[in-house]
């Protein structure tokens, strides 16, 4: 199953909070990635993805000054990082975010608290149907 | 010199070393100390307030704050002298007993700021006419020139300003 | 039929593709779906610009299912993608011209899955927590983890306290909102991971809150903003029992949420309180409570999500044409409901723009009375409705300026909470009592006088009051009392902060003085012992405190309070008490006025006091003994008041009748003020004078001009008093 998943690719978590980085970093370790990179928000996210190759971006929606939303609007529009899949964490009952989220592009969301199960499905859900592209 | 100094520290006036701007005024030097001093503008358009007494200039508009000018040389009874290109704004933090006020006062010219050390230090003689002794601080001689030390507070002091008051009602 | 088919259809391009996207649809490819959704709201857009019956409803109905499947809402996923294919087939008929009766098969197909789909509406938050629930193992009972959680979350959670302050003053800044939103948001997220269930639900039950207020469903009220503070309160005491159970190794405690649950229902409850179905049954009489209890009941149990109405029907309990009715009496009790407020939320810059134009109107109705053709009107009734019309002008400027009048109470309000927290950080007991909440003050001047009170209270907190034991010592009762008091007086507003503490301690304020160099050895009388403390970096404190050591000194209060043109005063009596009092102008800090010339100087008057301008002829022009000079406007004789004069300035000024004269009131009389032109009108900001020259009789302060130099404001009731 998890065949699809290529485990050597850099992953970037973005989320203002740093507990929450945390978090996410330790369920992506469990699930097997390795490379694991962080931002504290948007701006920071978008030049590591100018300067690194980044194979997916975990973002938070919520945050200051860019949100998750804008951020991926900017990942979309810039031809280099258009393809770069990314996965949208939220929460449970802001369905308005999720919708935005879809229109904007984004591959998959996860719904806050989620299970290294829950986010594997997620992640394999993304990658599988890249490799059926 | 070395009584002059045992003077000084006698009447506690060792605490008056220290640093201060100097400026002129009708050929005179002047010294204000340094840690009154807020800044030095150029001259600014001045608005005059009615019923003040002469060397009262008015008010400035300093960055947003309304600011009174006194001109230093009609307060010290000097002959006017039209302003120009070397005419400064010093402003200055009035101790007035009623707390720290902002003050602009007009000089001549703006010296330099100097280190005065308690041996260059003499306490004030008696001027008579409009400098008033108990305005100065001290003397000091340096590089061959004597500077007449301030004290701002005085100059512009609570009696001045109860002055003022009785001029103006 | 054919030729009145409506060609083109400027949505062709965009059916076409919609079309293509739907073939590739999969209910696990969200980007599809996304792209698919996107196509839809294009579409839908352009219906409204060119509307064709049928194909608005269809797209709305596939723009539900999508939204649907996107959020994981349908079960039947591959029904639902089949009923975005049908739908997309009809609206492909509708826009080729051919109506339903002319397809009729694909239509019924189509209403079949949409029936199934779309009939029971979804439950409304089950949707995504099951699949995602039961975080498993202890991979997350991090230490660390949680050690980073306390530090960052009361980081945010101070963060949230600046931001409702500021909140509160503006309460349609989204921006600030959203600042409040994320972080509970985040809390709660991270609690979640951390098995802090009591945390996650409290930081949920803010999210929630803070969602509502978003998205326009609640407003911000101070009441709003004393149920977040206490939330924040609650979250802090489980984030200090979380540390402790922490070090000490124990379980968590177990925290009530009742209260917290039970306030947000009571902010929230105002606006959505509208009547059950099952209620207005009742009190039709249609149905027994009891039936309707056995309903929902069985609502909750068997069939969760399907409507109470259907089940009544189906259980034959009441007629569907009762239910009916009760459901449009629902809806328009509700709509009632919510038009209801008396108040409603004014743009401030719109009410600026209108206290602006109110300026001009009142001058130009002065001109229009000035005109020749007026002036010489013989016609008494034009007269009387002039006059009318200018008592009303004056009357609507002055009621305009009120509005921009606001009770202090929420202001004090706020301090309800600074005393109680610093009655737990001191230790001491406070008894704080509000007064005169409903004293009226400008909104600006609430803003500008807020942190002054803070520092006040604070003040009175760690160093007026004493701790409970020293004021027992002193045959007080333990409990300090605490003081704010506001009232009008003479056109200002006093706030009084008034405590029945130690009063304050002149040995040591004066010892303080000389240390410091502040006093000379001279003699001070006792009032002026305590201005002392207003001397910038002044502080009786034997040592900082948490409390009041924030650097912020009371001569900081001081220049606020004057620069609002405010004065402050202390009344103290050794063991008794100290009570500050801030006199504050009732006025805002902005004045309407109107620049005149005076010799080389502008000078303004605000234009409130000013009735009209006016240019005598020669002949009302007159010197009466003992009287002074006199000017005729209509039937009154008005005193001149020669300004240059007045003032001092250089010169008499020009004569009446070759300049312009301001009928000016004040208190019910009126003078006729000389002056050499008028330059303008316009707003300004009073600025004082400074110590110096703040009390120049016949002077308000001054102004920052248009062009950077400062114009002097004229005070009317001075120069009332100077001119006798």
């Amino acid at each position: 199953m998890s065949s699809c998943i290529d485990f050597s690719i850099k992953v970037l978590v973005a989320d203002d909070f740093a507990t929450m980085r945390k978090i996410v970093r330790n369920i992506l370790k469990q699930i097997g990635f390795e490379d694991i990179v962080e931002a504290e928000d948007g701006t920071t996210a978008l030049q590591i993805l100018k300067n690194e190759k980044i194979g997916l971006v975990v973002t938070d929606w919520n945050m200051p000054n860019m949100s998750g939303l804008e951020l991926l609007q900017h990942i979309r529009k810039n031809p280099d990082t258009a393809k770069v899949p990314v996965l949208m964490v939220t929460a449970e009952g802001l369905k308005e975010n999720v919708l935005e989220a879809v229109k904007a592009g984004v591959n998959n969301y996860v719904v806050k608290p989620f299970t290294a199960e829950v986010l594997q499905e997620k992640i394999e859900a993304i990658f599988r149907k890249l490799a059926a592209a | 010199m070395g009584e002059a100094a045992r003077s000084l520290e006698q009447t506690g006036l060792r605490a008056r070393e220290g640093k201060y701007l100097t400026f002129v005024l009708a050929q005179e030097e002047f010294g204000l100390e340094i840690l009154k001093v807020r800044e030095i503008i150029g001259m600014l358009e001045i608005t005059a307030i009615p019923q003040t007494p002469e060397y009262v200039k008015g008010v400035i508009n300093l960055r947003g704050r309304v600011i009174p000018v006194i001109d230093l040389r009609l307060k010290f009874g000097l002959p006017p002298l039209e302003y120009g290109e070397r005419t400064c704004i010093i402003v200055v933090d009035v101790n007035s007993g009623q707390g720290l006020m902002q003050m602009g006062v007009v000089v001549d010219a703006v010296s330099e700021v100097l280190n005065v050390g308690a041996e260059d230090l003499e306490p004030p003689p008696n001027f008579g006419r409009g400098l008033n002794n108990s305005y100065i601080l001290g003397i000091a001689k340096t590089k061959g020139s004597i500077k007449i030390l301030l004290d701002i507070d005085r100059v512009l002091s609570a009696a001045e300003l109860l002055g003022l008051e009785a001029l103006g009602s | 039929m054919s030729d009145e088919r409506p060609q083109p259809i400027p949505w062709a391009e965009n059916l076409e593709r919609l079309a293509l996207k739907a073939v590739m649809l999969s209910t696990d490819d969200l980007p599809a779906l996304g792209a698919f959704l996107q196509e839809l709201e294009d579409l839908k857009s352009q219906l409204e610009a060119s509307p064709l019956p049928e194909a608005d409803t269809l797209v709305a109905e596939l723009l539900t299912v999508t939204n649907r499947l996107v959020l994981q809402e349908i079960p039947a996923a591959v029904q639902a993608l089949e009923l975005l294919g049908q739908g997309v087939a009809l609206l492909q008929h509708l826009a080729a011209g051919r109506p339903p009766q002319e397809v009729p098969e694909e239509w019924q197909t189509y209403r079949r899955l949409a029936a199934e789909l779309l009939g029971a509406p979804p439950p409304e938050t089950a949707g995504a927590a099951p699949a995602q629930a039961a975080p498993g193992g202890a991979v997350f009972e991090d230490p660390e983890l949680v050690a980073n959680f306390l530090t960052e979350a009361a980081e945010h959670l101070e963060g949230i306290e600046t931001r409702l302050v500021h909140l509160e003053q503006h309460p349609d800044d989204l921006e600030a909102v959203n600042a409040i939103f994320r972080p509970f948001h985040t809390i709660k997220g991270v609690a979640g991971f951390l098995h802090l269930e009591q945390i996650q639900a409290a930081g949920h039950e803010l999210e929630s809150l803070l969602e509502k207020v978003r998205s326009g469903r609640q407003q911000v009220t101070p009441e709003l903003v004393d149920v977040i503070l206490f939330g924040v309160d609650l979250l802090r005491e489980m984030l200090t029992d979380l540390q402790e159970a922490l070090a000490a190794s124990r379980p968590l405690r177990t925290f009530d949420l009742g209260p917290l649950e039970a306030r947000i229902a009571a902010v929230t409850d105002t606006p959505s309180s509208r009547p059950r179905l099952g209620e207005i049954l009742v009190q039709d009489g249609e149905l027994s409570p009891g039936e309707v209890e056995a309903a929902l009941r069985h609502q909750q149990e068997e069939e969760p999500g399907r409507p109470l109405g259907e089940i009544l029907v189906e259980q034959g309990k009441v007629a569907p044409q009762k239910v009916a009715r009760a459901l449009v009496q629902q809806l328009s009790e509700a709509k009632t409901g919510e038009a209801a407020p008396a108040a409603i939320k004014v743009d401030l810059a719109k009410l600026d723009t209108l206290v602006n134009l109110m300026g001009e109107l009142v001058i130009v109705q002065s001109q229009v009375r000035q005109n020749p053709v007026v002036l010489t009107a013989a016609d008494q009734k034009l007269v009387r409705d002039l006059g009318q019309m200018s008592r009303i002008t004056t009357e609507l400027q002055k009621i305009s300026m009120s509005l921009r009048m606001v009770p202090i109470g929420a202001t004090l309000r706020r301090m309800v909470r600074l005393v109680r927290d610093l009655s737990h950080k001191t230790g001491k007991l406070v008894h704080l009592e509000l007064e005169g909440e409903d004293t009226e003050i400008d909104r600006n001047m609430v803003e500008a006088i807020y942190d002054p009170l803070v520092h006040l209270v604070r003040n009175a907190v760690d160093h007026g009051l004493e701790p409970p034991e020293e004021r027992q010592a002193a045959g007080k009762p333990p409990e300090g009392r605490l003081v704010l008091r506001a009232y009008h007086k003479g056109g200002n507003v006093i706030l009084d902060i008034e405590d029945d503490g130690r009063g304050l301690n002149r040995a040591a304020i004066l010892a303080k003085a000389r240390e410091r160099g502040l006093v000379g050895p001279g003699e001070l009388t006792p009032s002026q012992i305590d201005h002392l403390i207003f001397e910038p970096g002044f502080s009786t404190a034997a040592q900082v405190t948490e409390v009041s050591g924030r650097g912020v000194g009371m001569d900081v209060v001081k220049q606020t309070v004057e620069s609002l043109r405010g004065k402050i005063d202390i009344v103290t009596r050794p063991g008794a008490g100290t009570r500050f009092s801030l006199r504050l102008p009732l006025t805002l800090a902005i004045i309407d006025g109107l620049v005149v010339r005076l010799g080389a100087e502008r000078y303004i008057l605000p234009t409130v006091a000013v009735r009209e301008t006016l240019r005598p002829a020669r002949e009302d022009c007159f010197t009466v003994e003992g009287k002074g000079e006199l000017i005729r406007v209509r039937q009154l004789l008005l005193p001149l008041v020669r300004l240059h004069r007045l003032l001092g300035l250089a010169g008499a000024g020009p004569d009446p009748w070759d300049s312009l004269v301001l009928v000016v009131e004040h208190e019910g009389e009126a003078r006729a003020f000389l002056v050499d032109e008028i330059l303008g009108k316009q707003e300004v900001v009073i600025k004082s004078l400074g110590q110096l020259l703040q009390n120049r009789p016949g002077l308000a302060g001054g102004t920052i001009l248009g062009d950077g130099r400062v114009g002097l404001i004229l005070d009317v009731g001075g120069l009332f008093a100077l001119a006798g």
